[in-house]
């Protein structure tokens, strides 16, 4: 799964070793690029830059990569069709669905956005675990109660979708795919359900386990030393400064 | 139904997020309120932010073969309020931005004011319209869960014809090529999370009332039980 792919890269990434701000600040810097300079070449140098890091120095599998960014392609596709498609009688198409020239350039370079702004938040996902990002957001003095509760939700849901996962694979094992629709609507109720009554019950004995370990009003926990590098930072201002001066000096 | 990364130019992303910001806000304030009465509302809200999470693993049956998955926000504004599935919502927006690649950053305001925001306050004024004139809790139940799904895909839709209106027609004419886009998927699907309303809060009455009590949300069951 998508979220299990991701979070364990992130555990894994020689990267993880790298101060968190640093990485927010690089990833941030690479999507704003990527959605304020033109798709060519702005975008198109942000993508290229996203996948050398990803694949180079953060040392995250090319088919990981592959894996993640389909989906996203996916939506991104989709959502730039009715962009490429207008309702009149120019260009080319079906009855009063046509297409042009420039909104077919549009679309391409929403896609080219889209893309590279996709690939700029990997950089960030791929090499950082929410736990990490979660204690570095304390800086920020974000209410210890909500961040509480994002580092709980995180850090049940992974238990849930192994729940999850073995419920509907229990359910396939039982042929509950061939059911009816009657029949495979009801089960699903009954799964969802179950999987709900589940979140609440090991909630209350998680609350418990904590209560016992004194836990009253936070959960605060030590976050290991990271040493600044400057030539991180050194190279994010590089990197954002190449990109842009690439746009301006083909645009 | 998300804006992916990069989607939105860059003056309509910043101000979905000013939009969006006041709602999120008054939804931490109303967290951190309960948080502090007891820490056992921590993990309840916690609970339901995984749940919510989780759904989108859990695919609806479909007669045309393709699936989709429930949003749950239109159950959480019931359970909840709708403040607090603002807060929720955000969270789970994040994540699901940073866990499975599925919307964007530049994008979270527009999405946290589609599926966590217009979503659930629209779910939950349909619920107490119903609770009002003494209508059933099934069809109250139902009725949010199917209102916030649309409500969410409506929004969505307004917001992509703002950012792209169409070339001859305006807003209007990508407003119309938006909804029509994603119609095919969109509309069953709420009709699907209102089926899955009834049936889920049928499946609680019938085996989980006492649980409901027993897990400690005493205070939501009358709001939601089945009768």
């Amino acid at each position: 799964m998508i979220t299990h792919s991701i979070d364990d890269a992130a555990w894994a990434s020689p990267w993880r070793a790298r101060r968190v701000g640093e990485k927010v600040a690089l990833s941030l810097a690479l999507v704003l690029t990527a959605l304020l300079t033109p798709a060519w070449p702005g975008s198109l140098a942000v993508a290229v830059i996203s996948v050398a890091l990803i694949l180079g120095p953060a040392r995250i599998r090319a088919s990981l990569l592959l894996a993640v960014t389909l989906l996203p392609l996916g939506f991104l596709v989709v959502g730039a069709l009715p962009v490429a498609i207008h309702f009149g009688t120019d260009g080319w198409g079906l009855g009063p669905l046509r297409v042009t020239q420039e909104g077919l350039a549009a679309a391409a370079g929403l896609l080219a956005h889209g893309i590279a702004g996709t690939l700029a938040i990997m950089v960030l996902a791929t090499t950082t675990p929410m736990v990490d990002l979660l204690t570095w957001l304390r800086t920020l003095r974000i209410p210890d109660p909500i961040l509480e509760i994002a580092a709980l939700t995180y850090r049940l849901l992974f238990v849930l979708l192994s729940t999850t996962m073995a419920v509907l694979a229990a359910q396939r094992m039982r042929l509950g795919a061939e059911a009816s629709v009657t029949r495979r609507w009801a089960a699903m109720a009954a799964t969802t359900g179950s999987i709900m009554l589940r979140t609440w019950d090991r909630t209350t004995r998680l609350q418990r386990g904590l209560e016992g370990r004194g836990y009253e009003d936070s959960l605060r926990t030590l976050a290991p030393a990271r040493p600044r590098s400057w030539a991180f930072i050194a190279m994010t201002g590089a990197c954002v400064a190449a990109v842009w001066l690439l746009s301006w000096g083909l645009t | 139904m998300h804006i992916a990364e990069g989607f939105l130019p860059p003056l309509h992303a910043a101000a979905w997020f000013v939009v969006a910001t006041p709602f999120v806000v008054h939804g931490a304030r109303a967290v951190v309120r309960e948080a502090r009465q007891s820490p056992e509302n921590k993990l309840l809200l916690a609970a339901a932010g995984a749940f919510t999470f989780v759904l989108s693993a859990i695919k609806l049956p479909s007669v045309t073969g393709s699936s989709s998955h429930p949003t749950g926000t239109g159950a959480g504004a019931v359970l909840f309020g709708p403040p607090v599935m603002a807060l929720l919502g955000t969270i789970v927006l994040l994540f699901q931005a940073l866990l499975l690649a599925h919307g964007g950053l530049t994008t979270l305001g527009a999405n946290v004011f589609a599926m966590a925001i217009a979503g659930p306050w629209a779910g939950y004024g349909v619920w107490r319209l119903i609770k009002a004139v003494k209508g059933p809790t099934w069809l109250g139940v139902s009725l949010a869960m199917a209102t916030a799904n649309l409500t969410t895909y409506c929004v969505t839709s307004v917001q992509l014809a703002l950012a792209y209106p169409d070339a001859t027609h305006g807003f209007w004419g990508a407003l119309a090529k938006f909804l029509g886009l994603f119609a095919p998927t969109q509309l069953p699907l709420s009709v699907a999370e209102g089926i899955l309303g009834v049936l889920l809060f049928g499946f609680f009455a019938r085996v989980a009332a006492p649980e409901l009590v027993r897990l400690g949300v005493t205070r939501e069951v009358p709001r939601v039980q089945a009768r």
